[in-house]
């Protein structure tokens, strides 16, 4: 794995990290809601 | 009516930093993926710098508030502030980790191994067990008072670990690179496009991880309930638990 193919996984571990971290905040905001 | 500060802290918070941290992540993508141009030697492999440097500063100014706020609790501060602590902590371990990947596979592709004894390699994983250790000690059983003072301790005694990173390129002889942007030297020793491209990523990161943070305090502030809310039994009142029109 070189060149840019290095660069499509580090940036696609990096978004799964962030959408996790929205997912966490979102769910949430729903549960909050539900009550 | 007097609304309390955890109804306020419990809103859903105002969508502009999310907008912002929305349209700074675009131009991130765009300067790091199209408009830098590529590395001379390492090729296109160098663009994972701009997920790599921002997820390390981005733990590094979480792990700093994680310092301030266990300082505020020690003082006898809010449940708010260790709200904050607990949020910053979670979002400093995600971002230390991301670094750690990030840059196994920048290592891999460049040095030729995953993993390496490396001063800042090693000096980073001890960072992120520190703060795994911190939240450890927040899900431990007992009195939430307790376990938050005991959880502060633990945050300000992991701090000292934040400049042990940093400078382990400068105190030891590492495979790493030296600091990009934060040297010793007066101009950093990248390109002007290149030095653009990666303080946008920074901002990105930065104000995601804002976002997230004042995300994560309302949820933690939501879940607590009313009386946890208040300062700590026989210190000072803190000036953020005040309903409005007594202030």
């Amino acid at each position: 794995m070189s060149g840019w193919g290095v660069v499509v996984v580090g940036y696609a571990i990096c978004a799964a990290v962030w959408v996790c971290y929205v997912l966490s905040v979102h769910r949430g905001g729903r549960r909050r809601e539900d009550r | 009516m007097a609304e309390s500060a955890q109804e306020r802290a419990g809103r859903a918070p105002r969508p502009v930093l999310g907008l912002l941290a929305t349209v700074a992540v675009v131009a991130a993508l765009v300067l790091g993926l199209v408009v830098a141009p590529a590395e001379a030697i390492q090729g296109q492999a160098q663009r994972l710098m701009y997920v790599h440097v921002p997820a390390a500063w981005t733990a590094f100014c979480a792990f700093a508030v994680v310092l301030g706020c266990s300082v505020a609790v020690l003082m006898g501060r809010s449940r708010r502030w260790d709200a904050h602590a607990q949020a910053a902590a979670e979002l400093g371990v995600g971002m230390t980790a991301l670094a750690i990947v990030e840059g196994s596979i920048w290592g891999h592709s460049v040095w030729g191994v995953w993993w390496t004894w490396d001063a800042r390699l090693v000096t980073t994983a001890v960072l992120l067990l520190l703060y795994l250790g911190y939240l450890g000690v927040r899900g431990l059983p007992g009195d939430s008072r307790r376990v938050s003072r005991r959880a502060a301790v633990v945050g300000v005694v992991s701090f000292v670990q934040v400049p042990v990173v940093h400078f382990s390129v400068l105190w030891w002889r590492t495979l790493h690179q030296p600091p990009t942007l934060v040297s010793p030297s007066s101009s950093p020793p990248i390109a002007p496009m290149m030095l653009a491209a990666l303080l946008v990523s920074v901002l990105a990161f930065m104000l995601a991880g804002a976002w997230f943070v004042r995300r994560r305090v309302a949820q933690l502030v939501d879940d607590s309930p009313a009386e946890e809310m208040a300062a700590v039994p026989g210190r000072a009142s803190s000036p953020l638990i005040v309903t409005r029109g007594s202030s």
